[in-house]
């Protein structure tokens, strides 16, 4: 009995080993960590989000009509600012045609959003 | 088993060393094969502690009495259940399963998708050097796998008072609460360490931070009913030192809850969060501090050795730790921080709510370590006791429930006083309604009318948020109410699970204030055929018999009961002589209905024909139950879903970065 119980202990230890030292078999030697990011990029979701809580402020009567016009219309300049980036990060050195077409591009994007999440 | 057993834990010191240097040297080097031999580590702790737990688990459903820790809290007769539970019945066992729970935690976080993030090596070495401490004082002082000199024929059995099912659940939800908030603790230790100043480990940690505070919740309310059942002297929550332990954390914790949503929104409030979530977990340590050293009297009987020096001694250096870090770092975060910007705004009602939270965690603290500072200075130990925490507590909590009635109604943004106020209208008249019923209905007690009224008012508040929701979403979508509410709560989980929450403390709130103010108890020694009268219960002794039950003797009282002049059956209350324990158990016996408990006590007997009881009876303790689930279906709601909360206040500023 005591012979089993000395070869658990040790299936114990040599399970615990191989969990230790297999990397050093497997594994590239490359900074596991991921890359640090400066800072947190704000996404359209997001300030969508916003924009949305906002509007239930408005129609929850917590907020005045004219603070929710002018918070409003500063976070769809924001969404805008936010997807005119984006399209000139893929279209990099696109021609002014192009230009147009984010701005078109936008104007559907926020309407299919606001569809979307009601 | 012994061998298994030792060398699960011997392994568990060496292997949580191992990982501390990995991880060192594999920042140091920038090298991913010692970051994922430390990772490698991990997994090796979960694996060790997995099979200690497991072992101790086999030892004692199997009465294994060559082991000191089983012939110390089982004995043969025992139930299979308590002889499994009696793993965290002492001090070895309760190590181990902090040990397994945090092991395990530590693998999650450490194998979870977030895995490649650079802070993981500074937070599984922070993590595991818990882990060591653990091990460490199990291999020193409390070994659950030691055995004894010489084979007991039966072992001395387990506590009458821990074969209840709360000892099923009481003390795992409680310990997965404390294990749960190193999880945060680490993380913002780790995000000093490498000088991110972002919200991002508030976001990692969310889900953890709520799940333990779940836990903890889950953990005091199930404490508070095993004790309303088993210590029969008709309360739930005495102040005693070690239920004060594990409030603590609860109330600091809910006020880190708050204001991180200050900090994820407002980019405020950094320092005092890190503050929070580092004392929320120094606290846990504190609490195991006093339930293991018994340096203050209590009805928890862990307290008989001299573990509390080892946790003395862990707690100071993690403080210490904690400390060095963030004023190391102080600069960097008051220069990255916003100030608050407007004084009515959710942001500086968060902030007063997090003031009275932390006021409340004071106020208990200082009345628990009343008598160890009054031994310091005058020699003598003064027990403040149950009027202090009332009479402490009572304003500290009113408060706060006035204050959680106000917080929803404020604006996240641009908020204006005089919409407040219009929206403050109805709650407001409900709190008031409330006090006027109450007088005139003839109840008596003013601060207790008060506290009612308050709570009303609260609740009032909620459901019209909930009512204004649901109609500015059907004014914006045109649906039918039913789908608006369930839309409106499914889109907004985190907000409504609050909500949801904030209502299981009204429930809660009229439980304790109601069962505090109008409780009464009467203690009477009755004749065979006499009656009792309590209220509109009228109970009637009827017979005294003995028994035997799972091999121990029981003595039972057999009362008829009658409400308004009905008979509504019999109640029988007992007392349990257990072969193993000197004295015998209170077995209460309880008869609920939705606005009463009627709980009565065999308190004595002369002869079969003569014995006396008390009863009491307890106006909306049910509440409390019911509250409690209210709120851990609320949490469980907000934990299942929502990300991080919008984040608005840089519109002003330009779009560059949220929630820094």
């Amino acid at each position: 009995m005591d012979y089993v119980f000395l070869i658990a202990g040790s299936l114990v230890i040599l399970t615990c080993f191989y969990f230790i030292v297999s990397p050093f078999f497997t594994a590239g030697d490359e900074h596991a960590a991921g890359v640090m990011q400066d800072e947190e990029k704000l996404s359209l979701d997001q300030v969508y989000g916003a924009v949305n809580e906002l509007e239930m402020d408005f129609l929850m009567k917590k907020i005045t009509a004219e603070d929710f016009e002018k918070l409003k219309e500063q976070y769809q300049l924001l969404a805008a600012e936010l997807l005119k980036n984006e399209t000139k990060a893929q279209k990099a050195g696109g021609s002014k045609k192009l230009a147009d077409d984010a701005e078109a591009e936008i104007l559907r994007e926020l309407r299919k959003l606001r569809k979307q999440k009601g | 088993m012994y061998l298994i057993g030792n060398i699960a834990i011997y392994l568990g010191i060496a292997i949580s060393i191992y990982g501390l240097i990995a991880n060192a040297l594999g920042i140091k080097q920038k090298s991913g094969k010692w970051l994922e031999s430390a990772r490698g580590a991990v997994l090796s702790l979960a694996f060790v502690s997995s099979i200690s737990s497991f072992l101790l688990l086999y030892i004692l459903g199997t009465s294994q009495f060559q082991f000191k820790y089983v012939a110390s809290y089982t004995n043969e007769s025992l139930p299979l259940a308590y002889k499994l539970t009696a793993f965290w019945a002492g001090n070895a066992g309760s190590l181990l399963l902090w040990a397994f729970l945090l092991s395990i935690y530590t693998a999650m976080v450490v194998f979870s998708k977030e895995q490649k993030n650079p802070m993981m090596p500074y937070v599984s070495s922070i993590l595991m050097l818990n882990v060591l401490f653990f091990f460490t004082v199990m291999a020193l002082n409390a070994n659950p796998f030691e055995m004894t000199d010489k084979i007991p024929a039966d072992g001395k059995g387990l506590n009458p008072m821990l074969q209840n099912p709360g000892m099923i659940l009481h003390p795992v939800t409680l310990y997965m609460g404390y294990v749960g908030l190193a999880v945060p603790f680490a993380f913002g230790i780790a995000a000093l360490i490498l000088k991110r100043m972002d919200s991002e480990w508030i976001k990692l940690t969310r889900r953890w931070t709520l799940l333990a505070w779940l836990f903890l919740t889950l953990g005091n309310i199930i404490g508070g009913w095993w004790a309303y059942l088993e210590l029969g002297w008709g309360g739930y929550w005495a102040w005693d030192p070690v239920e004060n332990a594990s409030f603590l954390p609860w109330l600091t914790v809910s006020a880190f809850l708050h204001s991180v949503m200050i900090q994820e929104r407002k980019n405020m409030l950094k320092t005092w969060n890190l503050s929070l979530i580092i004392l929320s977990y120094i606290l846990t340590l504190f609490g195991t501090f006093l339930v293991r050293s018994g340096i203050l009297t209590s009805v928890h009987a862990f307290g008989d050795s001299n573990l509390g020096t080892y946790f003395l001694v862990f707690m100071a250096f993690m403080m210490l730790f904690s400390l060095y870090i963030v004023m190391t770092r102080y600069t960097l975060i008051k220069k990255d921080s916003s100030p608050i910007e407007a004084y009515f705004s959710k942001e500086s009602s968060f902030l007063l709510n997090n003031l009275i939270l932390v006021a409340a965690a004071f106020a208990v603290f200082w009345g628990t370590m009343y008598p160890l500072i009054s031994e310091t200075f005058t020699g003598t130990k003064v027990n403040v006791g149950a009027p202090y925490f009332d009479k402490v507590m009572a304003p500290i909590l009113l408060g706060l429930i006035v204050l959680m009635g106000i917080c929803p109604l404020i604006a996240w943004q641009k908020a204006v006083i005089e919409k407040f106020l219009k929206n403050m209208l109805w709650p407001l008249a409900m709190g008031v309604a409330t006090a006027i019923i109450l007088f005139a209905a003839g109840v008596k007690g003013i601060y207790a009318i008060v506290g009612l009224s308050a709570t009303s008012f609260m609740f009032g508040t909620h459901v019209l948020e909930f009512a204004r929701g649901i109609g500015a979403r059907r004014k914006a979508t045109k649906e039918n109410v039913l789908k608006a509410a369930f839309k409106l709560t499914v889109k907004n989980q985190r907000r409504y699970g609050g909500y949801i929450v904030h209502i299981g403390i009204a429930v809660i709130a009229v439980g304790v204030i109601s069962s505090h103010a109008y409780s009464s108890e009467v203690l009477k020694t009755l004749n065979t055929g006499e009656s009792i009268k309590i209220g509109e219960y009228a109970l009637q002794f009827n017979s005294l018999t003995e028994q035997m039950k799972n091999g121990n003797g029981v003595v039972v009282a057999d009362v008829a009961v009658f409400y308004k002049g009905k008979d509504i059956g019999k109640i029988k209350p007992e007392k349990i002589f257990y072969e193993t324990w000197p004295e015998p158990s209170t077995e209460v016996a309880i008869k609920t209905n939705w606005s009463q408990d009627l709980y009565v006590v065999l308190s004595s007997w002369e002869n079969k024909d003569k014995v006396t009881l008390m009863v009491k009876v307890n106006p909306f303790v049910s509440w409390i139950w019911t509250g409690g689930i209210i709120m851990v279906i609320g949490t469980a709601f907000a934990l299942a879903g929502g990300g991080p909360a919008s984040s608005r206040y840089q519109i002003n500023k330009g779009l560059k970065t949220v929630g820094r």
